[in-house]
C-alpha cells in the first residue's frame, strides 16, 4: 500500500513555510542561506509527488534542473558569505544592513 | 546508425538555424571566459565581447527586418520562397520557429526583445571598463558574466515552457548576484549581493513551488497547453489559484513591483554603477517580456484577475516608488525607486487586457531602455570622478561645470519624467490610453498623479545641475567615448520623442502576433 | 502631385548639412549658399505646383507617413496642396529665397554665419510643416517649430542681454497663446474625433452653436498670439532685437502671418460661428487702429515697421472677420512682399550705418544709397496704399467692404491708413531725405550695399510694384479654397452653414482691378480712402520734409496723447505691474499663507504631504532581510487571501 500523493503534497508545504520562517528568523547568514535551499528541496517533493500522481517523467525532469540551480546558488551564497565575513568578521544577518532607507 | 542518431530519429533534429544568434552569444562568451584567462589586455576583451554582440544583434535585426517585410508587405508565397533570403526567414522563422523540442521559441516578440536586449548591454559593455578601471576594481568577469546573464535573458524571452521560463530566469539571476558583489573591497556591494541572493532565492523557490501547483495541476509546463487545460476544465480550486498567485508574486519579485520590491533599492545602490544599469534596465525588460508572454500564452482565459493582480502590483509601485523616491538624498538610490516606480507604470498597462494594452507594455520597455540605460550609465561616467558621490548635493552646479555631461542629464530625467519631445512621453501616453480606453480610470488617475508628483525628484536634479553655483570640488571628467554613447542613448530619446511611430508600430505588430499565436 | 514632398524636406536637409557641417567644413560663404539653393528648390517646386493647381482648382491631399495611430485616427504628416496652401507656400517660400540672399550678405562676417542660416532653414521647413498640413497636429507642429525657430534666431545674438530678454519675452507671450491654440485642439478631437481639416469641416453640422464658438475662439486665441494681436502684440516690436533678415522674413512676411492663413485654412469653423467672426473682427480692427497711432512717434526704424506690420495683419484679420477671406489672404501676399522689401531696405541702411537705428539721426541717405532709397519708397507707397503699387488694391478693398458693412470699422480703418502713410513717410523723410543730422564719421562710411543685398530689393520692389495687378487673377485662383460655393471638399450641410456665415459680406461688391482703380478715383468713397492717405503723406512732408510745422510743437501741444502713444498705450507697463510686480506681490502672499507650501512644491518638488508620506513609506527600507521576508510573506499572503476570497 501506498501513501497518498496528498500527503507528499503536505509535506512539501510545510517544508516551504518552515523554509519560509527560517529565512525570516534566523540571525547566521549561513543558516538564512541553508533556509532557502530547504525551500528548493521541498519544491522537489512537490515535483516528485504530483510525478507519481500524474504518471509522467517531466516532474522528475525539472527536479533535476532545481537541484543543479540549487547548487549554483548555494555556491554563489556561500562565496559572498566568505567575502563578507572577510570583510565584516561577523556572520549576523541583523548587522546587515548598512543599504537602507 | 549511431546513438545520438538513434536518439534524435524519434524525434527529428532541432532547428539550429534559429538559434544562430544564441550560438554567436554564447561561443562569445566562452571566447572570453578564455581570452580572459590568458590575455591581459583589457581593451581586447571589451572590444572582443562587444564585436559578439554586435554581429548577433545585426542578424537578428536582418532577420526582424525580413519578417515584417513577409508579413506587412503583400508578398505572395511563391515570390517569397523564389527569393532564397525570404525562403530562409519563411522556412525557419514563420514555419520551424519552436525548436529544442518544444522548449524554444524564436517569434517576432522575442527577437525584438532580444534585439533591444543586446542593445543595451553594448552601451553597458562600452561603460563598464572606464569605471572598474576608475574604481580600481576591474574584473573580468564582468564580460562574461553579463554575457551568460544576457544569455539568460534570451532563454527567458524565448520560453514557450516553464521549463525553459526558470532555467533562463536562474541564469540571469545567478550572473546577477555574483555581478552585484563584483566590486573589490566594498562591503556594500556584497551586501546588496547578498540580500538580493536570499530574496531572490526565496523569489526562486516562490517561482518553483508556483510551477509545480500548476504542474500538479494540468499535467504539463508548456504554456498553451496550460491554457487549453485551463479552459477546458474550467474549474478553480486552491491549488491553481495558489499557483497562480505564487507565480505572479515571483514574476512580481523579478520585477521588482511593490511589495515584492525591498531589495532592489540595496541590490541597486550596492552594485557598480554600470551592473545597476544592466540589473534595472536589461534584466527588467527581459522580466517584463516574459510576464507578457505568460499573461497571453498561458493564462488568456483569466487575464481579467490575473491583469487586476497586476493593477494592484502597479498602483502600489507608482505610489511607493515615486513617494519615496522624493526623500532621497543619492540620486542613485533615487533612480532605483524611481525604476520601481516605471515598472509600475509598465505592468499597470496589464490592466488593460487588449492588445493596445500589450502593445503599450512593449512600447515602454523597450522605450525605458534607452532612458534608463542612459541615467544609470551617465551617473557610472561622473562617478569615476574623484570624490563624486551621486548625491544630489554633487549635482549643484553641474551644467557650468560640464555642461554637456548636465544636458545629457536633463534630457534622461524629462524622458523618465515624461516630458515632450523625448520618448518618455510617449510611453506613458501609450499606457494612459490604454487605461482609459479598457476604462481603468482610477489606475489611469494614479498614473497621471504620480507622475506629476515624480516632478518633484526628476525635476530637482535638473533645478540642482542649473540654478545653483558648482558646489561639487574636484574636476568632472567624462571621456569621450562615454560622452558619446551616452549622446547617442540621449539622441535616441530625443528621435523617438519626436517619431515613435516605427517603435510604435513594431510593438503593435509584435503584441498582435503573439495574441493571435501565429504558427503555434 | 508626388514631388510636392520636397518643399519641405529641402529647406530641412539644407539645415542637417549645415547643422553637422556648418562649422568645421563649409563656413562662411558655403553654409549661406546652400541654405539659399535649399530654400530655392522648394520656391520653384511650390511654384511649379501653383502653376498646376491654377489650372485645376483642385485639391490634393498627400499623405506622406503616419506619424503616430491614435484609436481609429492617424496623425499623418501631409500635405494638403490646395489654392490657399499653394499660395501662402509660394509667398513663404519665394519670400525667403530673396531674404536668404539679402542675408548672405547682411550677416557677412558675423562668427555664428553657419548657425544663422541653419536656424533660418530650420525655420523654413517649419514654417512649411505648418502651412502643408492637412491636420491640426501638424500645423501645431509647425506652430510651435516656428516659435522655437524665432525664438532662437531674436536671440541670435546671445551676448547682447536685450535681445535675449527679448527673446524670452516672445517665448513667454507665445506660450498663451499656444496654450489656448492646444485647447482648441483637444476640444476639437473630443468633439470630432479627427483633426484632419477636411473632415473636420464635414463634421461641422453635428456640432452645436456654442462648441463651434468655443473652439473656433480657442484656436484664434493662438492667432493673437502668433500674430501678434492685441493684447498679445508686446513681444514683436522687441523681437526687432534680431538681426533684421529675421525680422523681414518671420517678423514680417511668412511666422506673423501663421495666424491670419490659419483661420483662412479652417475658414469653415470660423464661418460657422457669428461670435468668432465677430471677435476676429474687432481684435483685428482694434490692432490696426491701436498699433498704427503707436508707430506714430516711435524713432527706432525697425520698431516703426514693426508697429506697421501689427497694424496691417490687423487689417488682414479685419478682413477675415468682415467675411472677405480672399481679400485677406491677398492682403498678406502682397504685404509679404513689401513688408520684406521695407525691412530689407531698413537692414541695407541699418548695415550701411554701422546698426544706428535712431532715425532722428539719420538723413540725405538717398545721396549714398539711391538704390535702397527708391526701393525704401516704392516699399513705404505700396504700404500706404498709393495707386497702382500692390497695397492699394490688397488694402482699399478692404477699407471700402468695411463701410458697406460696418460703417463703426470703417472709421477705425479709415483712419489707421492715414496713420500708415504718415509714420512710414515721416520714416522716409527723416532717413532719406531733409537735413543733413548724420555724424560726419559716419557719414565718410556710407555707401550702396553690394549686389547681392540690392538685387533682392530690386526684386521684391518689382513685385510691389506689379503685384496688385493681379488681383484678379489671385481672387479668382484663391476661390476653389475661400468660396463657399466652389469648396469641392465641403459636404452639402457644411456648405450651407458657411454661406450663412459669410452672409455679411454677401452685398459687397469689388469690382475688377480696371473699374476699381477707376471707382476709387471718381466715387466720393474711392476718394476718401485715397485722399486720406495723400494726406497722411502731406503732412509727413510738411513736418520732416519742409519743417513747416514743427513736430516737437505738435507733441507739445498735444502732450497727453503723445505720451499715450509714445508710451504704447501703457500696454507694457501694465504687463509689467500684473505681471512682474503682481507676480512678486501674489509669491510674498504665498510664502507668508502657505508657508512655503507653493515653493516646495512648485520649486523643490512635491508637497509636504507628498514628502512626509515618502518618509513614512522610507520607513520600510529598514535594511534587515528579514524585515524585508516578513513584509514580502506579508504580501504573499494578503495576495493569496484576497484571490482565494474573490474567487
Amino acid at each position: 500500500m501506498s501513501i497518498p500523493y496528498e500527503y507528499y503534497i503536505a509535506l512539501s508545504g510545510l517544508l516551504m513555510v518552515l523554509g519560509l520562517i527560517g529565512v525570516t528568523v534566523r540571525k547566521n547568514i549561513i543558516a538564512v542561506l541553508i533556509s532557502t535551499e530547504l525551500m528548493l528541496n521541498a519544491v522537489n517533493i512537490a515535483f516528485v509527488a504530483y510525478d507519481m500522481k500524474l504518471n509522467d517523467v517531466a516532474g522528475q525532469v525539472f527536479v533535476f534542473f532545481i537541484l543543479t540551480i540549487a547548487a549554483a546558488e548555494a555556491a554563489v551564497g556561500l562565496g559572498l558569505v566568505m567575502a563578507i565575513y572577510r570583510l565584516r568578521k561577523d556572520v549576523d544577518v541583523e548587522k546587515l544592513s548598512e543599504l537602507k532607507l | 546508425m549511431s546513438v545520438i542518431e538513434q536518439l534524435v530519429s524519434g524525434l527529428g533534429l532541432p532547428n539550429f538555424n534559429v538559434l544562430i544568434p544564441e550560438i554567436i552569444l554564447l561561443l562569445t562568451a566562452f571566447a572570453v571566459f578564455i581570452l580572459e584567462m590568458f590575455s591581459k589586455n583589457r581593451r581586447v576583451i571589451s572590444a572582443f565581447s562587444i564585436t559578439g554582440l554586435l554581429i548577433s544583434g545585426i542578424y537578428i535585426l536582418v532577420i526582424i527586418l525580413g519578417i515584417l517585410k513577409l508579413i506587412l508587405s503583400p508578398i505572395t508565397l511563391r515570390e517569397a520562397s523564389a527569393n532564397p533570403f525570404y525562403s530562409y526567414i519563411l522556412n525557419n522563422y514563420l514555419e520551424n520557429f519552436v525548436t529544442l523540442y518544444g522548449l524554444y521559441v524564436v517569434d517576432l516578440f522575442s527577437l525584438v526583445f532580444k534585439l533591444f536586449l543586446i542593445i543595451g548591454t553594448i552601451f553597458v559593455l562600452i561603460h563598464i571598463r572606464p569605471y572598474a578601471e576608475a574604481k580600481g576594481s576591474y574584473y573580468g568577469e564582468y564580460y562574461y558574466l553579463i554575457l551568460f546573464s544576457l544569455f539568460g535573458m534570451f532563454i527567458m524571452v524565448s520560453s514557450p515552457n516553464l521549463i525553459s521560463f526558470y532555467v533562463g530566469l536562474e541564469l540571469m539571476s545567478i550572473s546577477l548576484y555574483v555581478l552585484i558583489g563584483l566590486y573589490r573591497k566594498d562591503y556594500r556591494s556584497k551586501e546588496g549581493a547578498y540580500k538580493y541572493l536570499i530574496i531572490g532565492g526565496t523569489g526562486t523557490a516562490i517561482v518553483s513551488y508556483a510551477i509545480a501547483l500548476l504542474y500538479g495541476r494540468t499535467g504539463t509546463f508548456d504554456f498553451r497547453e496550460i491554457a487549453q487545460t485551463l479552459i477546458a476544465s474550467n474549474t478553480v480550486d486552491v491549488g491553481l489559484i495558489g499557483g497562480l498567485i505564487l507565480l505572479l508574486v515571483g514574476l512580481a519579485l523579478k520585477a521588482s513591483a511593490v511589495p515584492f520590491h525591498q531589495w532592489a533599492p540595496d541590490a541597486y545602490e550596492g552594485a557598480p554603477t554600470p551592473v545597476t544599469a544592466f540589473l534595472a534596465v536589461p534584466s527588467k525588460i527581459a522580466t517584463y517580456a516574459i510576464i507578457l508572454r505568460v499573461v497571453v500564452e498561458a493564462f488568456p482565459s483569466l487575464t481579467e484577475s490575473w491583469g487586476f493582480a497586476w493593477a494592484l502590483f502597479a498602483a502600489a509601485s507608482m505610489i511607493f516608488g515615486n513617494l519615496v523616491a522624493l526623500r532621497q538624498k543619492s540620486v542613485k538610490r533615487m533612480l532605483a525607486y524611481s525604476s520601481i516606480a516605471h515598472t509600475g507604470y509598465i505592468t499597470a498597462a496589464l490592466a488593460a487586457p487588449t492588445g493596445m494594452g500589450f502593445a503599450a507594455l512593449a512600447f515602454y520597455s523597450i522605450v525605458y531602455l534607452f532612458m534608463g540605460a542612459g541615467a544609470f550609465l551617465l551617473l557610472a561616467s561622473l562617478e569615476k570622478n574623484e570624490g563624486w558621490n551621486n548625491t544630489l548635493e554633487d549635482f549643484k552646479g553641474l551644467a557650468k561645470k560640464d555642461p554637456v555631461s548636465a544636458l545629457l542629464m536633463l534630457i534622461f530625467m524629462f524622458s523618465l519624467l515624461g516630458i515632450p519631445p523625448t520618448v518618455g512621453f510617449f510611453g506613458k501616453l501609450g499606457v494612459f490610453l490604454a487605461l482609459i480606453g479598457y476604462n481603468v480610470w482610477w489606475l489611469a488617475v494614479i498614473l497621471v498623479v504620480t507622475s506629476i508628483i515624480s516632478a518633484g525628484y526628476y525635476l530637482r536634479v535638473v533645478a540642482n545641475m542649473y540654478m545653483y553655483e558648482p558646489s561639487f570640488k574636484g574636476k568632472i571628467n567624462v571621456s569621450l567615448v562615454e560622452k558619446l554613447s551616452l549622446g547617442v542613448l540621449a539622441v535616441i530619446v530625443l528621435i523617438l520623442g519626436i517619431y515613435p511611430t516605427q517603435i510604435w508600430t513594431l510593438t503593435t505588430t509584435i503584441s498582435s502576433l503573439l495574441m493571435a499565436g501565429v504558427g503555434r | 502631385m508626388e514631388y510636392l514632398w520636397v518643399i519641405p524636406f529641402s529647406p530641412l536637409i539644407a539645415f542637417i548639412i549645415i547643422g553637422l557641417f556648418g562649422y568645421k567644413l563649409l563656413r562662411e560663404p558655403l553654409s549661406g549658399v546652400i541654405a539659399v539653393i535649399g530654400v530655392a528648390i522648394s520656391a520653384v517646386f511650390s511654384v511649379y505646383g501653383f502653376y498646376e493647381v491654377s489650372k485645376t482648382g483642385g485639391y490634393y491631399d498627400l499623405k506622406l507617413f503616419t506619424w503616430m495611430p491614435l484609436g481609429n485616427y492617424e496623425i499623418s504628416v501631409s500635405i494638403l496642396w490646395d489654392p490657399l496652401s499653394a499660395l501662402m507656400t509660394c509667398v513663404v517660400t519665394v519670400v525667403s529665397t530673396f531674404i536668404f540672399i539679402f542675408a548672405t550678405g547682411y550677416m557677412k562676417g558675423d562668427p555664428s554665419y553657419p548657425r544663422f542660416f541653419a536656424y533660418l532653414s530650420l525655420f523654413v521647413f517649419m514654417m512649411l510643416m505648418l502651412t502643408l498640413a492637412d491636420n491640426l497636429v501638424q500645423l501645431f507642429f509647425g506652430w510651435e517649430g516656428v516659435g522655437l525657430a524665432s525664438y532662437l534666431l531674436i536671440g541670435f545674438w546671445h551676448y547682447k542681454k536685450s535681445a535675449s530678454v527679448a527673446a524670452l519675452e516672445a517665448f513667454v507671450v507665445n506660450r498663451v497663446g499656444d496654450w489656448l491654440f492646444l485647447l482648441g485642439v483637444l476640444l476639437t478631437f473630443v468633439t470630432f474625433g479627427t483633426l484632419d481639416y477636411l473632415d473636420i469641416f464635414n463634421k461641422i453640422p453635428e456640432a452645436g452653436f456654442w462648441t463651434m464658438t468655443a473652439i473656433a475662439l480657442l484656436l484664434f486665441g493662438g492667432a493673437v498670439g502668433k500674430s501678434a494681436q492685441i493684447p498679445l502684440h508686446i513681444w514683436l516690436p522687441n523681437a526687432m532685437e534680431g538681426p533684421t533678415p529675421v525680422s523681414a522674413l518671420i517678423h514680417a512676411a511668412t511666422m506673423v502671418a501663421a495666424g491670419v492663413y490659419m483661420v483662412a485654412r479652417i475658414m469653415p469653423v470660423f464661418a460657422s460661428s457669428e461670435i468668432a467672426l465677430d471677435t476676429v473682427l474687432y481684435v483685428g480692427t482694434m490692432s490696426a487702429f491701436i498699433a498704427a497711432t503707436m508707430g506714430l512717434v516711435q524713432n527706432d526704424i525697425k520698431r516703426i515697421i514693426a508697429y506697421s506690420t501689427l497694424s496691417q495683419l490687423g487689417y488682414m484679420f479685419a478682413a477675415e472677420g468682415l467675411g472677405l477671406f480672399k481679400d485677406g489672404m491677398f492682403h498678406l501676399a502682397s504685404h509679404a512682399v513689401f513688408k520684406a522689401l521695407l525691412f530689407l531696405a531698413a537692414g541695407s541702411v541699418l548695415v550701411a550705418l554701422h546698426h544706428l537705428l535712431d532715425v532722428q539721426k539719420m538723413g540725405q541717405l538717398r545721396k549714398y544709397m539711391p538704390i535702397t532709397a527708391i526701393t525704401f519708397l516704392i516699399g513705404a507707397l505700396a504700404l500706404a496704399g498709393i495707386p497702382p503699387f500692390s497695397g492699394f488694391f490688397s488694402k482699399d478693398p478692404i477699407i471700402e467692404a468695411a463701410y458697406e458693412i460696418n460703417w463703426v470699422i470703417w472709421v477705425f480703418l479709415w483712419s489707421g491708413a492715414g496713420l500708415t502713410a504718415f509714420y512710414i513717410f515721416r520714416l522716409y523723410f527723416l532717413a532719406f531725405e531733409n537735413g543733413d543730422r548724420l555724424d560726419p564719421h559716419l557719414k565718410a562710411h556710407v555707401h550702396e550695399s553690394p549686389p547681392n543685398m540690392t538685387i533682392p530689393l530690386i526684386v521684391l520692389a518689382a513685385g510691389a510694384l506689379i503685384l496688385g495687378f493681379f488681383r484678379d487673377f489671385f481672387m479668382n485662383f484663391l476661390r476653389p479654397s475661400l468660396d463657399p460655393s466652389q469648396m469641392k471638399f465641403l459636404s452639402e450641410e457644411t456648405r450651407i452653414i458657411v454661406e450663412n456665415g459669410l452672409e455679411r459680406s454677401h452685398h459687397v461688391h469689388i469690382p475688377d482691378v480696371l473699374h476699381f482703380v477707376i471707382h476709387s478715383l471718381t466715387s466720393p468713397l474711392g476718394l476718401l480712402a485715397l485722399f486720406m492717405a495723400l494726406g497722411g503723406i502731406f503732412v509727413a512732408y510738411l513736418m520732416y520734409q519742409r519743417r513747416v510745422i514743427d513736430p516737437v510743437w505738435v507733441g507739445n501741444t498735444f502732450k497727453p496723447i503723445y505720451l499715450l502713444f509714445y508710451n504704447r498705450w501703457y500696454f507694457d507697463h501694465i504687463y509689467y505691474a500684473i505681471f512682474a510686480y503682481g507676480y512678486y506681490k501674489l509669491s510674498r502672499f504665498m510664502w507668508k499663507a502657505g508657508d512655503k507650501f507653493v515653493i516646495d512644491g512648485v520649486v523643490n518638488g512635491s508637497g509636504k504631504v507628498s514628502m512626509s508620506f515618502g518618509d513614512f513609506m522610507r520607513l520600510a527600507q529598514t535594511g534587515r532581510i528579514s524585515a524585508y521576508l516578513a513584509q514580502m510573506a506579508v504580501g504573499i499572503l494578503v495576495f493569496l487571501s484576497l484571490f482565494l476570497f474573490l474567487s
